[in-house]
């Protein structure tokens, strides 16, 4: 069996549009997803129990379901309910949702983690309830969940090869199209998972430059 | 162990490795796949399993249908034992190459294109090149209703490769099995479907939501469709085309096609051109 990888250039520009949607599914996903997670960390502290148990069955849901049936669920499921959309909005709601459960998890450790003398120490300082969130826990509890959250969407861009399985071109999607067509496989999906890798490399290192920014180490 | 030939094994390695890279890896050995297939004693076939009624299982789990009839015929003409290997349209070449199955039994169309990588045999079944599957209430009646409409192929037919250019203002979605792409047309998701005319012909027979537009400008377009085997074993593809002719001369094929679909084949094995 010959390679033939003079072949591949002519086909860097699809698969950099699929690049770019798999980094705006990323995206849409993690937005969706910290929305939610923040509500669902906050119900999963909160002093009611039945918001506890509420957000507590939402994680446990969406944690234990395999991604891939979610985003079948929302594609091919909801019509039934009247609710149709294309299938990057599904997709990308999908992941959102998939997301959300984790970082209510990442979130809720990190509030878990702020030191219960740096709250006393807000409140002997006379600041508000919003204040002290402001100010204190919430900073410090983003300082304890930032390492948690990166892996995450790393694991969110990974996942959005799902959606390739309902017919979204991203990355994964436009490589099987190539690939159906010219019968370059292994070409085609090893170029593919460079690109991933690349992806990710990049993400990477903007998200720890972005930790460098925010939370800047402390001296002890 | 000397130095020696501790550096002999470690350059042998090297030479190996650099050949999987490069892709020149030392050429096949020259025993024929109906050589090993025998000694072997078992055959692996590739049958789409989700490809009604050509592939599917029954309500036990088991295998059937016409394509998995022709495996059986397969394996008992060679005299051995059958594996069948699942597959999808898209996977049915990439399967081949990596010797994953000695042979696709999968309404695999012959085409120019597929035979550069893959070689096929004389055809074994017919089919309309370009059925559309669309909802019986939809009010479409031909391929001139779907030129702005949201169409769904199979990821790797001959369908996905026609659909584009001829529905250029056309959404194409891509499923990676027929069962996706209708369960995607039945909820809405798409608004037709196009797929081999015996495939969406029984669709329509067992479901009468939806129903079959064979568009006159695609009526004459026939797909042979061949069995597959990996390129380069001449003595492997014989027997498949000795296999094949037999089928159709006495008559299987044809029976097979009445067996599953209740109807004749849609056009004659041996094309009139």
């Amino acid at each position: 069996m010959a390679f033939h990888w003079t072949a591949i250039p002519r086909f860097i520009p699809q698969l950099l549009a699929g690049a770019q949607l798999t980094l705006l599914i990323t995206l849409a996903a993690m937005a969706l997803g910290i929305a939610i997670g923040a509500a669902m960390a906050a119900g999963r502290v909160s002093r009611f129990r039945v918001l506890r148990l509420l957000a507590g069955l939402y994680v446990e849901f969406i944690r234990n379901t395999p991604a891939l049936l979610q985003i079948f669920i929302l594609f091919f499921g909801m019509p039934s309910l009247g609710l149709r959309m294309s299938a990057v909005t599904a997709g990308s709601i999908a992941l959102g949702l998939n997301a959300s459960a984790y970082l209510a998890e990442i979130f809720r450790a990190g509030l878990n983690g702020v030191p219960a003398g740096s709250r006393e120490a807000a409140i002997a300082l006379s600041f508000s309830r919003l204040h002290m969130l402001a100010y204190v826990t919430t900073p410090l509890a983003m300082r304890a969940a930032w390492p948690a959250f990166c892996n995450l969407v790393i694991s969110i861009l990974l996942a959005s090869s799902l959606l390739s399985a309902i017919s979204v071109y991203e990355l994964t999607g436009i490589t099987n199209d190539i690939s159906t067509k010219t019968f370059l496989t292994f070409e085609v999906y090893s170029i593919a998972a460079l690109f991933y890798v690349a992806l990710n490399i990049a993400v990477s290192l903007l998200l720890a430059l972005t930790g460098r920014l925010l939370f800047p180490p402390q001296s002890r | 162990m000397g130095i020696f030939s501790r550096f002999r094994r470690l350059a042998g390695c090297a030479v190996l490795s650099l050949g999987v890279v490069a892709g020149v890896a030392a050429p096949a050995s020259a025993e024929s796949i109906l050589d090993r297939v025998v000694a072997d004693n078992k055959i692996k076939v590739g049958v789409m399993l989700n490809v009604p009624p050509f592939g599917m299982k029954s309500i036990s789990g088991e295998p059937e249908g016409f394509d998995v009839d022709v495996a059986n015929l397969i394996a008992e003409k060679l005299g051995v034992e059958l594996e069948i290997v699942d597959t999808t349209s898209v996977d049915r070449i990439p399967n081949l190459r990596s010797g994953k199955v000695d042979i696709i039994v999968g309404t695999f169309t012959g085409t120019p294109e597929r035979a550069k990588v893959v070689s096929f045999s004389e055809p074994y079944v017919t089919a309309l090149l370009a059925a559309f599957a669309v909802k019986t209430d939809s009010g479409i009646e031909s391929a001139g209703d779907l030129t702005t409409k949201r169409i769904a192929v199979t990821k790797g037919t001959t369908q996905d490769l026609m659909v584009a250019p001829e529905f250029p203002e056309a959404e194409i979605l891509r499923f990676d099995t027929e069962a996706a792409a209708l369960f995607a047309l039945a909820q809405g998701q798409v608004d037709a479907f196009i797929c081999d005319g015996n495939v969406l012909n029984y669709q329509a027979t067992i479901n009468p939501e939806i129903k079959v537009i064979v568009d006159e400008k695609f009526s004459k377009l026939v797909e042979y469709q061949r069995l597959g085997v990996p390129r380069g074993d001449q003595e492997w593809l014989n027997w498949v085309n000795m296999f094949v002719f037999d089928l159709n001369a006495t008559g299987t094929s044809y029976d097979l096609y009445e067996k599953w679909f209740n109807a004749g084949m849609p056009a004659p094995l041996i094309p009139n051109y």
